[in-house]
């Protein structure tokens, strides 16, 4: 920003008189009473307007990036009230079922599909099934703790393979939480109630004993609710 | 909004005007020069304490948790509210060329002021402070400094009103921000946190909230109103553009204040109130470009006849150290850079610089000017004045160095988390026994400001009383001769 000296602006002559009026002991000169000099000359310049513009529309994104709409309960940059809420649980059946969704994907979703079909003919579905959605989760906590071998019938389709046991890799907890989701998956169409850890450590420790999986004939054998 | 009187009035002359303002400001001069050196008192046996907490330990009324924060308000709003609103009152009657009114009603305000602000330093070493950063007076003091400054702060609103010159220029626009703002911030940042408390992190926001305001649109204004007034009278080079300064006060004014929250950016606050701190300390920038573009060419122009002028050593160093505070606290807001410095050594340092380096040098170098104007007598010391000089500005320099440098490493060993806590504690001690030099080396200054002053008080009391005392000894020629 350059001064412009104006021939309009009277201020261009006054400098040399005030500079050269006689000095006090600090060397200051004397001041009249005239306010300062101010051009009136130079305006603002262009350049300075046009990046004013475009820090003012830097403003506007940078707020609605990180200001989390406005709302007092966002509390950390860059969220949205609705990222808040898919990540803060509201109770403790919504807490187990974020768990879940994170156990399934590790160690389900491989063989049963993030949608929770199945493959035809390899891998039985879990959204809809007929072994899910019984009135409690005694079947299906074993099958998760132990494995399942052979052959059984899903919803009227014959399979016949082998599902892994999961009893040294997930806790009580994961159990709990996997069962829960997976039975009460809203986005699969499901809508059983949950599994406690609690049930989950009874069967654990009732079964401590088994080293084979499970097959179908003897699943049937077990009461569908405590 | 256009001046109800005519162009064709004539300013008062400045020897009327300075004879309108004198006794108030340099009664509010005079108790900022005291509130100046018994700050620096205690804020060299605060900065002591925070590398030797051994020092002066068993006497409970000079512990630290009571002498800093009674430094601090002796310095705030002991020396820069009373020379900020003396240079106020002096700018405001200049500019707008009209003699001061109310002038027993300021008295008076001072008077309530100072006896509000020793109540509550004193309150605050006897253990009753508030416990909150800059809200620490207690309740029976804090409401008598806003009835002090109610009393004295309106009188230049009434000047400025009545002004004689049909532009204003732009010192009175940074006046009157200031002026308005003070009471608003004041009575708001003690009414939520004193009186009627704010619940949780509001009470932290609100906090925020006043500091900024105090420093930023208080403290920054009247920097800037000095400045704008002193350095172009001083080095006889005129402001190069008024739209220029125009832009730079709206900008300021609209965002200087949001920028508060940058100070807790880390902390348990909704994340519209940081992303609207980072927004205004960024956009805040534009005022400072403003203010650079503008008052930079005159100390420019004037550099060959700076060695002479200390007083322009004064002006020219507030400016600077006003424009790097302003940039860097612009850049302190930044995440990546945040993430390192808060909650480190950084955030006093950037206040110090922007307080004492900006608002206090560029205080007492109008100070320097107004008070020979008022007394029609020069200073005595012009050594005083230079000492002064030196040792305030090394003081800032040293500060700030060390505060700004040792917060960054401060804050590196912090997120290190190989670093025990205790080491990063260690690391803090040099940083903090330099502050104590800086701290030792701003009393040594405001103790040559304040010997000067009184000095020049005592040269002219001496040429009033000597007359007076020697007509009451010697008999008159007349009745002599009868």
């Amino acid at each position: 920003m350059k001064p412009v000296p104006s021939a309009r602006s009277p201020v261009a002559a006054r400098p040399a008189r005030a500079a050269g009026n006689a000095t006090g002991a600090l060397g200051a000169p004397a001041l009249d009473g005239a306010p300062p000099a101010l051009g009136t000359g130079a305006t603002t310049p262009l350049w300075l307007v046009g990046l004013f513009g475009v820090m003012l529309y830097w403003a506007t994104l940078y707020l609605d990036r990180n200001g989390g709409g406005f709302n007092p309960l966002v509390f950390n940059q860059g969220e949205l009230l609705a990222d808040l809420e898919a990540r803060v649980p509201r109770s403790e059946a919504d807490a187990l079922l974020a768990q879940g969704r994170r156990v399934y994907t590790v160690y389900c979703s491989a063989c049963h599909q993030p949608n929770g079909r199945g493959t035809p003919n390899q891998f039985p579905p879990l959204a809809g099934s007929d072994w899910v959605l019984t009135e409690g989760p005694n079947r299906i906590i074993r099958i998760v703790l132990n494995g399942l071998q052979g052959p059984i019938t899903v919803n009227g389709n014959q399979y016949n393979n082998v599902m892994l046991p999961w009893r040294d890799q997930l806790s009580d907890e994961d159990i709990a939480a996997v069962v829960t989701f997976i039975r009460g998956n809203a986005e699969w169409g499901n809508n059983a109630g949950p599994a406690t850890p609690a049930q989950v450590k009874a069967i654990r420790e009732a079964t401590a004993s088994r080293s084979t999986s499970w097959t179908a004939q003897e699943l049937l054998a077990i009461p569908l609710k405590d | 909004m256009p001046p109800p009187v005519a162009a064709s009035l004539a300013p008062a002359a400045p020897a009327d005007l300075d004879r309108s303002c004198r006794w108030p400001v340099l009664v509010l001069g005079g108790l900022s020069a005291g509130w100046l050196v018994f700050a620096a008192v205690l804020g060299v046996l605060a900065a002591i304490k925070l590398h030797a907490p051994g020092m002066l330990a068993n006497i409970e009324w000079l512990t630290y948790g009571r002498v800093q924060p009674a430094a601090w308000n002796a310095l705030v709003f002991g020396f820069g509210a009373l020379a900020g609103l003396a240079l106020a009152l002096w700018l405001m009657v200049r500019l707008s060329g009209v003699p001061l009114a109310g002038t027993g009603t300021i008295l008076f305000g001072a008077a309530v002021w100072q006896v509000g602000l020793k109540l509550g330093v004193l309150g605050v070493l006897a253990g009753d402070s508030t416990g909150i950063e800059g809200l620490e007076l207690p309740r029976y003091a804090s409401p008598l400094l806003l009835a002090g400054y109610l009393l004295i702060a309106p009188w230049a609103l009434v000047v400025f009103g009545r002004r004689q010159r049909r532009e204003s220029y732009i010192s009175q626009w940074y006046l009157v921000t200031a002026l308005l703002v003070f009471p608003w911030c004041f009575a708001s940042g003690y009414v939520l946190t004193s009186f009627l408390p704010l619940r949780g992190v509001l009470q932290a926001a609100a906090q925020a909230w006043y500091l900024q305001q105090l420093w930023v649109l208080w403290f920054g204004s009247l920097t800037l109103a000095a400045l704008f007034y002193f350095l172009p009278k001083l080095t006889g080079a005129a402001v190069p553009s008024r739209s220029l300064a125009l832009f730079g006060f709206w900008t300021f004014v609209a965002f200087g204040g949001l920028g508060g929250l940058t100070r807790y950016a880390g902390g348990p606050f909704p994340a519209w109130m940081l992303s609207l701190a980072v927004v205004g300390n960024v956009l805040t920038l534009f005022a400072i470009y403003g203010v650079g573009a503008n008052l930079l060419p005159s100390l420019r122009a004037a550099l060959s006849r700076l060695s002479g002028n200390v007083v322009l050593w004064f002006l020219g160093f507030s400016l600077l150290a006003w424009l790097t505070a302003g940039v860097l606290t612009a850049l302190n807001s930044l995440a990546t850079v945040r993430h390192l410095t808060h909650f480190t050594l950084v955030t006093p340092g950037l206040d110090q610089l922007a307080f004492l380096g900006g608002f206090g040098v560029a205080a007492l170098g109008g100070l320097y000017v107004v008070v020979p104007c008022l007394l029609g007598r020069d200073w005595p010391s012009r050594f005083l004045a230079t000492l002064h000089f030196g040792c305030a500005a090394g003081a800032v320099v040293l500060l700030a160095v060390a505060f700004l440098v040792g917060g960054l490493v401060h804050g590196a060993a912090l997120n290190n988390t190989d670093v025990a806590f205790l080491t990063v504690a260690k690391r803090y001690l040099p940083f903090a026994s330099t502050g104590t030099l800086a701290q030792l080396l701003w009393l040594v200054g405001s103790g040559a400001f304040a010997v000067n002053f009184l000095w020049l008080l005592g040269a002219c009391a001496r040429t009033i009383c000597v007359p007076a005392a020697r007509a009451l000894v010697e008999p008159l020629p007349a009745e002599g001769k009868a």
